[in-house]
């Protein structure tokens, strides 16, 4: 048995690559399809020329929930991972588990707050932020924005060139938007909106509410702001009919691929796959506001993990700055459509000319300062289940807006009443 | 009023239309994986490609160490049956035929697994598999699943269906117990086998949410893995045809073994029937 060993060392020694240095493993979820698996490598491949020393071993962990469940049974059977991508709203989680390490000695060691983060968009930063330190850097960032189908613009009298810019503009042009055949059944939607409370936050937020607190420990649902936006929502889909009552992330975007609807809230990260699939001409737009101009910011990003050896966080540290930096950061938004967290990356000849062919994506951007942390409370992913399911349940008329809301808060303060100190 | 031709013409009509149902998405599916991606899209369906492309097999190929991952896929699922039909022949066999203190107990204890959701020890087997020092290997995956109880209560009732006077001729002629499981217990319970393996392998062959967690590299990941890169987009859309040239080939496997030994199949769930 113990000759056994030492041929095993001896085989690992002799295998031992030029790396030899520190090996660390490397989390990430990829919540759109197929390629972004090989841009991730790629960014893996690209760091490993620049620090041989470091050997970076991805691991795709599928969509965002599923490679948080498996970061936190990975946590509790003591083997985290030492790097991975999650949520913004997965900080709370992370730090409720006392996983992950605040990087504020990292940005002090580099050369301080503004010379290491003063390049980032400041929104992308500010929900990675918690009691006065910042706990990852922003990676894979989207914010929804508004799609518009050119061709059923035209086709209904209205002028493409000018997307509506309030609630009132919107509901008007979802209603001259939607075609429907004699029997009067729908053809055409004029708007889609996937009903999902990421989108919701917009409504919430244009009509100047609020959705939860900076220390994650309350929620506002059930105020009146929250409740206007949850009631105009619904109208248009149960009241004027412009919009479908439900549907998925998936099935919204294809939907305006398909030109099913004339316009579409949604992601900025799938502009890649309208852009590759839409046989029609389109626009975006920001969204319109209400009260005020608001958009949620969404996204994940690096975050370090305790338990790793000082080394091994080291090294997770400078592949975080490196997947971070302009460069790949310019080379992400090309390949994915997920917005580059870097200001200095859209002044990159490759992102100038990628935003001259494609001007569309310029707009995700110029919507930044609009933007508003995503909700996020302690135990979060129970906290949104209530919450999705009760806007669900609002939509198919089973509560009004108002009756709704305040039941949906009642359940999450309950869910939240442990963390109240 | 069985023999009116009238009513078999039905009966055809009928199973046809059910036919329909089950194959229209499988040659949906070998259509949609031919066609370039902008095709899906089309408002009016179209059926067939209008350029029929090899290029969603090439990506797939591109996209992921394909072959590996599916002799992994072969070797968790076929290497998880031939562990389970020794367990559960043995546990059945002595739920069905031997005496001992707290048997009936311990097999209701048995039952009631059949109804937690695996999804709940998820968590637990992993500390469990991390401990054993297995995480990121084949055997991970396969380590839950190595006996079962769906397996032993199936194989339960088919021994207790063999007369109890077979057993006692061939202790007659001198047969030990394992000797008469292997000569004339198996034989008799092919049907059951049969079945279970059919469920067995359909199930391992299509999960997905442990082998994610519990597997980290090529070594050790399986089939679905690589179709979740296409399909798992809570986000955004999935990329149809990629997907759907990748689930061809990944059901190529069971659906050639299926049709054949279709007969046979068909066979050993009618003979189930009649011997349960």
């Amino acid at each position: 048995m113990k000759r056994m060993a030492w041929v095993v060392v001896a085989v690992l020694l002799l295998a031992a690559p030029a790396w030899a240095g520190t090996t660390i493993k490397f989390y990430y979820p990829v919540h759109l399809t197929g390629p972004l698996v090989k841009e991730v490598e790629a960014i893996v491949a690209e760091f490993h020329k620049v620090h041989p020393e470091i050997n970076v071993e991805p691991v795709w962990g599928g969509t965002y929930p599923e490679n948080m469940q498996k970061t936190v049974a990975a946590i509790q059977a003591g083997s985290p991972p030492d790097v991975a991508i999650h949520l913004a709203v997965d900080l709370v989680t992370l730090r409720d588990m006392d996983a992950v390490i605040p990087l504020d000695d990292y940005v002090q060691r580099d050369g301080g707050s503004e010379k290491v983060l003063g390049d980032f968009i400041p929104a992308f930063v500010s929900d990675l932020r918690a009691e006065g330190k910042v706990w990852a850097l922003p990676f894979q960032r989207s914010t929804p924005i508004l799609y518009i189908n050119k061709e059923l613009f035209r086709k209904a009298g209205l002028d493409p060139g000018k997307p509506p810019t309030t609630w009132e503009e919107l509901l008007a042009t979802a209603q001259k938007a939607t075609a429907r055949n004699p029997q009067g059944q729908v053809t055409t939607w004029g708007l889609t909106i996937p009903d999902d409370i990421w989108l919701l936050m917009c409504f919430i937020y244009q009509n100047g509410g609020r959705t939860s607190s900076p220390d994650f420990k309350k929620v506002y649902l059930g105020e009146p702001e929250a409740i206007g936006a949850v009631q105009f929502w619904a109208d248009m889909a149960n009241k004027h009919k412009v919009m479908p009552r439900h549907r998925t992330f998936p099935q919204g975007v294809q939907d305006f691929a398909a030109g099913n609807t004339a316009m579409l809230i949604h992601s900025t990260g799938n502009l890649r796959f309208v852009n590759d699939s839409a046989k029609f001409e389109w626009a975006t737009a920001f969204l319109p506001k209400n009260k005020k101009q608001a958009v949620p910011i969404g996204g994940a990003g690096f975050y370090i993990f305790k338990k790793a050896p000082k080394e091994k966080q080291n090294a997770a540290w400078e592949f975080a700055k490196f997947a971070t930096s302009p460069e790949m950061q310019a080379r992400w938004n090309i390949g994915s459509g997920y917005i580059a967290t870097r200001k200095s990356a859209f002044d990159l000849p490759i992102m100038k000319e990628y935003t001259a062919k494609l001007p569309q994506a310029l707009v995700a951007r110029d919507q930044l300062p609009y933007g508003l942390p995503e909700m996020s409370t302690h135990d979060n992913w129970k906290m949104r289940n209530i919450f999705v399911t009760t806007f669900q349940e609002i939509l198919d008329e089973k509560y009004t807006p108002a009756d709704g809301m305040k039941k949906a808060q009642t359940e999450i303060e309950a869910v939240l009443a442990p963390f109240q100190k | 009023m069985r023999s009116r031709p009238g009513w078999a013409l039905a009966v055809h009509v009928l199973l046809l239309m059910a036919a329909l149902v089950m194959v229209v998405p499988l040659v949906w599916i070998v259509l949609t994986a031919f066609k370039e991606r902008n095709e899906v899209f089309s408002q009016i369906p179209q059926w067939l490609p209008a350029h029929p492309t090899f290029k969603n097999f090439l990506g797939v190929l591109d996209a992921m160490p394909f072959w590996r991952y599916y002799w992994n896929t072969i070797v968790v699922a076929f290497g998880i049956l031939a562990i389970q039909v020794v367990t559960i022949t043995l546990a059945a066999y002595a739920f069905a035929r031997m005496q001992f203190w707290g048997r009936d107990v311990l097999f209701v204890l048995l039952l009631v697994q059949l109804m937690i959701a695996p999804q709940s020890t998820v968590i637990q087997n992993y500390i469990t598999v991390t401990r054993l020092g297995l995480l990121d290997t084949k055997l991970a995956i396969m380590a839950p699943y190595l006996a079962s109880a769906f397996g032993t209560f199936l194989l339960r009732q088919t021994f207790k269906g063999i007369p109890k006077e077979l057993e006692e001729a061939a202790a007659l002629d001198g047969c030990g117990t394992l000797r008469f499981l292997l000569h004339v217990a198996i034989p008799l319970a092919l049907p059951g086998y049969l079945a279970f393996g059919l469920v067995s392998l359909t199930f391992h062959w299509n999960e997905f949410f442990w082998p994610l967690v519990v597997t980290e590299t090529t070594g050790s990941r399986t089939l679905t893995l690589g179709l979740g890169i296409f399909a798992q987009t809570a986000e955004g859309s999935a990329d149809w045809t990629m997907l759907m040239a990748m689930t061809l080939m990944v059901i190529a496997v069971p659906l050639g073994a299926f049709l054949l030994f279709q007969r046979r199949f068909i066979n050993s769930f009618m003979q189930s029937g009649l011997g349960g």
